[in-house]
């Protein structure tokens, strides 16, 4: 894909798909998840609305502009950098997978580390599969030119 | 050429794919057996079983608190419970420790002993034992209840 030609109609219909699946997904999504979080865990990353739409504003504007420079070597950049960016996310939003709090007397402490690796590893997975897939597809389109001699 | 490309990009793919499905298939694995354990210990306290049997025994000067739950694992992962205290002058606790795979049921056995319970007798809610219980879906999350053992021989059991 990355050399193909994409025509402009359809990296922006992809681009506008993008967007509004980002938005919900990393903004809409943990916004209702922290409303209902705060009360019992007022710690949580999520409870801030700032990191949320931090977090979401990055990732999303990454994941859109990718779609934008579908078929270009800059999109190589946008894809990891919004995988790593949400890969990130997911691990701060978790505190890594270790979250404590208070309630009636009780302190509780609850680790899931494992869970949250494997949330995100899809998203490492996906950082470094776009640049082996772009070398890939460059390697084969300088193997196709023949020597000039 | 055209196929080696073809190839590793399908390799990737097939890997991004298995790393989702697995992700997916662990993710309800450990909500179902979240589920079923929680649900089973609620299920329980509310019919009033006497699943939780906590028994104080005093000889002499000394108090000793016996603390027997019954636990069943309906989940799919196993599950590791214990439930330890604190170690304070005067006070020898035995900690319990169960591990249950999925369909097993056991009896996590727990016992405190004070041996100067009588400084405590005019004012029972003055001893505080810091006491640790510990719930593991066993690889992949913990549960960790810090209880105060004290206010359960001060309530007299249960």
């Amino acid at each position: 894909m990355m050399g193909s030609k994409v025509s402009w109609k359809r990296r922006v219909t992809r681009a506008a798909y993008i967007l509004v699946f980002n938005v919900v997904l990393w903004i809409a999504i943990p916004s209702l998840l922290g409303e209902v979080l705060s009360q019992t865990l007022p710690s949580t990353p999520l409870s801030s609305a700032s990191f949320i739409y931090a977090f979401g504003a990055v990732i999303t504007a990454l994941q859109t502009l990718a779609a934008l420079t579908e078929g270009m070597a800059v999109s190589v950049p946008f894809n990891s950098g919004g995988y790593i960016a949400s890969a990130y996310y997911i691990w701060a939003a978790t505190e890594g997978g270790n979250l404590s709090f208070s309630t009636s007397g009780l302190n509780i402490a609850l680790g899931f580390a494992p869970i949250v690796f494997l949330l995100m590893l899809p998203a490492l997975f996906g950082a470094v599969r776009m640049p082996i897939l772009f070398l890939l597809e460059q390697s084969e389109v300088a193997r196709a030119i023949p020597d000039e001699i | 050429m055209k196929t080696e490309h073809t190839t590793a990009a399908g390799s990737l793919r097939a890997v991004a794919l298995a790393i989702t499905v697995v992700s997916i298939v662990t993710f309800v694995a450990v909500g179902y057996s979240a589920y079923s354990d929680v649900s089973g210990v609620i299920s329980v306290s509310r019919s009033g079983s006497s699943a939780v049997t906590a028994k104080t025994v005093t000889s002499g000067n000394s108090a000793t608190l016996y603390l027997n739950a019954s636990i069943a694992n309906g989940g799919l992962l196993p599950l590791k419970v214990s439930l330890s205290c604190q170690s304070q002058p005067n006070i020898t606790c035995t900690p319990g420790s169960l591990t249950l795979a999925p369909g097993q049921s056991g009896v996590l056995k727990f016992q405190l002993t004070i041996a100067n319970a009588t400084q405590f007798g005019s004012n029972p809610s003055s001893l505080h034992i810091n006491g640790t219980l510990i719930a593991e879906l066993v690889p992949f999350a913990t549960l960790t209840v810090g209880v105060d053992l004290g206010s359960l021989l001060s309530g007299g059991g249960g």
